[in-house]
């Protein structure tokens, strides 16, 4: 499984950041809630489950139960936390991004 | 603000169903939590329509994504496994090859066995009315002989139809084998010639491109052509209404119809009306020359009215009956006859049942063989794979996953196995048809049940030979195996040594059947036939040369590379007339007879044991008569010359014995038998011209005897063969299987010692480390590779002790088809024996040599 690690996709990565930027507070509402901070994008829960699902059979995500409160009746929240081989990716994205980037001062891009 | 509230704050229950039914098992629960969240949180803030709406919004817009997903998801999941199975097989490039090969071998051995056998079952199937239509075919006992035959007389029809309300329709044919054909001068020869009526073509289905079924037949002097005669000699012209010569008689062409399939028991290039025929109206019911096909009306059991036709022959024949033999009528299925018939008289040559479950049994062995190798390879395999187990099972891999990647691995390897076979069955198709002599198409879409049967074989070996070692390998101890500690069960599986056994009992069986089958088909090739077949032309249908057969016959004399000529009704190798015979102060009995001229003894080189053969020096000899040793000895006749015999109202004279020549197959014992000359009593014509000719420089031969032939029939071309090939002909289905179980027995070892050679590198490399121990304690090379091969190859000591008896079962009974049969001796299963042990051997040998040879140190640090 270890050679799945190609390129993220945009969305792939989107959700990664969106994640550890919020550290241990990650779940459902709150990963749509900074993605729409982060992009403006208002993610259905299709589209961010079926990332997350992909995200996590790749090893670059855990799924983690918290304790049950009398509140939701039964089972725990479920968190999302980045594994190592997560941020390994994300640190790939940014040096790749970094590569393909190099140079480019000229970021209006007139002329050329 | 309990109950209440909790209700009303719930979102709509018909989104949170949709949204349930759509998304996957794993996540649902945490969706619909979060999206309750999220509804209550807007309920408060928003109020309950904008929070519904919003909800609805979110579910429609989930809905695709879901959908999507899912796709994506198992897309993903099966290009996962694939890669895991492809990694998997690149490691192990070699074991997964061997595994591949066996296995493709095995099914694509099933594959052209199954073609062969759909192909015998599907026989006369193709008639629309097939299961309705019956043969009427004759049972009688001749001189305490079972006599079963086709031929019924012509008479037999009409009064079938007259008697019984249940026979709808009734028709029959008469065989009239060899004709010439002659159009616009030009003759040809053809030996598809059958006789019919109008009746035919409404019992039996064989489509006309032009004409008129129902009438076509009606008609004196009309005949049916098929299209690729239509084809062949009338090309573009359009043949209906032109006129040919079959024969004697002038026919009319009135259709043409579409060629007869190869599975069909009878064939016919021409089909004249049997109306021409003034002998075909005989009323006599000893007059037996026509095949009798009835079709019973729809529902009726043909058995009910088998049990009629006792008292019909009563009715009928009593009178004509003089002996008052036993003679029966009895049905015969039609779709039937090609498998199980195998009556005197037969159109073509049938099938045999018999066979066709030996092939089946044959390839049903080998595909299981090939299999129960996979198995064991699949298994031995996991075994070195455990370490890697281990691994993941530290890790944390799920149970489910390790079974899963086993199994989509072996999967894997079934597939590429069922491929390459079918690679293997279009390459080996041509060959195999040659050796069947019977056209073969596989048709994988035509067939409803082709595809899917491979596919399903595929995945059902894949998974059987995968959930083993996948689930007994998932249920291992990680930190066991990581310390290498193998449980016992790993190293040396009774189940897998049974298995081991198995194959190679079945192949020797092999072996040895296919040793016996060969010597059989020696003896009978090189038996002592009483007469001596090599180097004889035969020269057919010289009976149209009417009067000039002697002057023939001289003409080729004269040449000195032909040695000897004689001309006769029939020969060895063919069909000899069987007629009632009345022995002179003996009750009435049968022989086989036939009708030859005064060089037929030295022509065949055949030998005397009293008396002499006929001769033109003495007229008397037209009513002569020369008796074979076993009628002589049958008759209990000391001084049988000058005995009298009463044939067919005439009474014939003894004038001398010949010796027991083998004018039938070896599969019979030989016969009583006659020669009569041939212008004696018996009018019978010199059909064949037999030439004994010298070994060398054939084909110049050939060419003379071309010459005279066109000098004395220039219009009908020279048809001819030679005696042995002729002869041999009698034993084609022998050789067929001579040849098939050869293949098959050495596809089978080939099979068998791949697995051993599989299973036996591994168990070698599972006790690396034992041996490398071993040797640093002293042992050596040799003293190694004893002891890892010593299981093995009591494993095949063991499996000669269950096979050779079970051979010897089965050889024994196949000879008894045969009348004369070689023996079986015990050097056949000894040298079977030690041929498996060898092949054995060199498998096991060669991966514990590489063991044994290994350095200790190298052994040791494996870890």
């Amino acid at each position: 499984m270890e050679d799945l690690l190609k390129e993220l996709s945009k969305a792939e990565e989107i959700v990664l950041l969106a994640i550890w930027r919020l550290g241990d507070n990650a779940y459902g509402v709150s990963v749509r809630k900074q993605i729409k901070i982060d992009t403006e994008k208002d993610y259905s829960y299709g589209t961010l489950y079926g990332i997350l699902r992909q995200l996590d059979f790749k090893g670059l995500v855990e799924k983690l139960r918290a304790d049950p409160t009398p509140e939701k009746g039964g089972r725990g929240k479920t968190y999302f936390k980045l594994t190592s081989e997560g941020i390994g990716a994300l640190k790939a994205a940014i040096e790749f991004h970094r590569r393909v980037w190099r140079d480019i001062e000229d970021w209006s891009f007139n002329g050329g | 603000m309990t109950q209440l509230n909790r209700k009303r704050k719930s979102p709509p229950r018909l989104a949170e169903w949709i949204i349930k039914r759509m998304s996957w098992a794993e996540d649902r629960d945490d969706i619909l939590d979060n999206l309750r969240e999220e509804y209550k949180t807007l309920f408060i803030k928003q109020g309950k329509v904008f929070a519904r709406c919003w909800y609805w919004g979110h579910t429609l817009r989930s809905s695709l994504p879901f959908f999507v997903s899912d796709f994506k998801w198992r897309f993903i999941m099966l290009k996962n496994y694939l890669k895991i199975a492809v990694r998997s097989f690149k490691k192990h490039k070699g074991y997964s090859l061997i595994n591949i090969a066996g296995l493709s071998i095995g099914i694509a051995c099933s594959i052209l066995v199954m073609l062969y056998v759909f192909n015998e079952i599907s026989y006369d199937k193709f008639h629309e009315k097939a299961n309705r239509i019956y043969r009427v075919a004759v049972s009688a006992d001749i001189a305490d002989m079972d006599w079963r035959q086709v031929y019924t007389p012509a008479i037999l029809s009409p009064t079938l139809v007259n008697d019984f309300p249940e026979v709808e329709n009734v028709t029959k044919l008469y065989n009239m084998r060899d004709q010439l054909i002659t159009y616009k001068n030009h003759t040809f020869q053809d030996n598809k010639t059958l006789a019919a009526e109008p009746s035919f073509f409404d019992i039996f289905t064989f489509p006309m491109i032009s004409g008129d079924p129902v009438t076509a037949l009606q008609s004196p002097n009309s005949v049916v052509i098929t299209q690729s005669i239509a084809s062949k000699y009338f090309g573009l012209e359009d043949p209906v209404n032109k006129i040919i010569q079959i024969g004697e008689n002038e026919f009319k062409v009135t259709g043409i119809a579409k060629d007869v399939t190869f599975n069909s028991h009878f064939d016919f290039n021409f089909l004249v009306a049997l109306e021409t025929f003034e002998w075909s109206k005989s009323t006599r019911w000893f007059n037996n020359s026509f095949a009798t096909y009835i079709i019973l009306n729809e529902g009726f059991d043909y058995k009910k009215l088998q049990e009629k036709l006792p008292a019909f022959v009563t009715k009928h024949l009593y009178d004509d009956n003089e002996d008052h033999n036993r003679w029966e009528y009895f049905l015969q299925p039609l779709t039937s006859i090609h498998l199980n018939s195998n009556l005197k008289g037969e159109f073509k040559a049938n099938g045999s049942a018999a066979y066709v479950y030996i092939f089946s049994a044959i390839a049903f062995f080998v595909l299981i063989i090939a299999c129960i190798n996979f198995m064991n390879l699949t298994t031995a395999k996991s075994a070195k794979r455990a370490k890697e187990v281990g691994l993941r099972k530290v890790v944390g891999s799920v149970k489910s996953q390790l079974v899963r990647q086993f199994l989509s691995e072996s999967i894997f390897l079934s597939f590429a196995a069922l491929l390459f076979a079918i690679l293997l069955v279009e390459c080996f198709l041509p060959y195999f048809r040659n050796l069947i002599g019977e056209q073969l198409k596989l048709n994988y879409f035509e067939n409803s049940y082709v595809l899917p049967g491979l596919i399903g074989l595929a995945l059902l070996v894949g998974i059987v030979s995968g959930s083993y070692p996948a689930f007994y390998l998932s249920s291992f101890k990680p930190v066991s195996v990581l310390k290498g500690q193998l449980q016992e069960g790993m190293k040396d599986s009774n189940l897998r040594n049974g298995l081991v056994m198995f194959q190679f009992m079945i192949s020797i069986i092999l072996i040895i059947s296919t040793i016996i089958v060969y010597n059989q088909m020696q003896y009978i090739q090189n038996k002592e036939l009483g007469f001596d077949k090599e180097h004889v032309v035969v020269i057919k249908n010289t009976d149209l040369l009417g009067n000039n057969t002697e002057a023939f016959k001289e003409a080729l004399t004269s040449y000195p590379a032909i040695l000897n000529v004689s001309g006769s009704y029939t020969l060895p190798g063919r069909i000899f007339n069987n007629w009632g015979i009345k022995p002179e102060g003996l009750p009435g009995t049968t022989i086989d007879f036939c009708v030859c001229d005064e060089n037929f003894l030295n022509t065949l080189k055949m030998e005397m044991v009293e008396g002499r053969f006929f001769s033109k020096d003495y007229q008397t000899d037209a009513q002569a008569i020369i008796l074979n040793e076993e009628t002589v000895e049958q008759f209990g006749w000391d001084k049988p010359i000058g005995k009298t015999f009463e044939m067919r109202r005439t009474t014939l004279t003894v004038i001398g014995v010949i010796k027991n020549f083998h004018y039938k197959s070896l599969h019979e014992k030989v016969f009583r038998m006659g020669l009569l000359p041939l212008r004696g009593v018996q009018n019978l014509s010199e059909r064949y011209i037999s030439a004994r000719i010298r070994p060398d420089n054939i084909p110049s031969v050939i060419d003379k005897i071309k010459e005279t032939w066109v000098s004395f029939s220039p219009q009908i071309p020279l048809d001819y063969s030679f005696l042995d090939d002729d002869y041999d002909r009698l034993y084609k289905h022998e050789q067929q299987v001579s040849k098939i179980t050869s293949i098959f027995s050495f596809l089978a070892i080939f099979i068998a010692s791949l697995g051993l050679f599989g299973l036996a590198s591994f168990i070698a490399e599972q006790r690396t480390k034992e041996i490398g121990i071993r040797k640093v304690l002293g042992a050596s090379v040799p003293g190694i590779i004893q002891m890892l091969s010593k299981k093995f190859l009591l494993l095949i000591f063991l499996a000669n002790i269950i096979a050779w008896p079970s051979a010897l079962f089965l050889m024994t009974k196949w000879l008894n088809n045969f009348a004369y049969k070689t023996s079986i001796g015990l050097s056949i299963f000894l040298f079977s024996g030690f041929l498996a042990l060898f092949i054995a051997f060199i498998s096991v040998g060669y991966q514990s040599m590489k063991a044994a040879r290994a350095n200790p140190v190298d052994s040791l640090r494996y870890e």
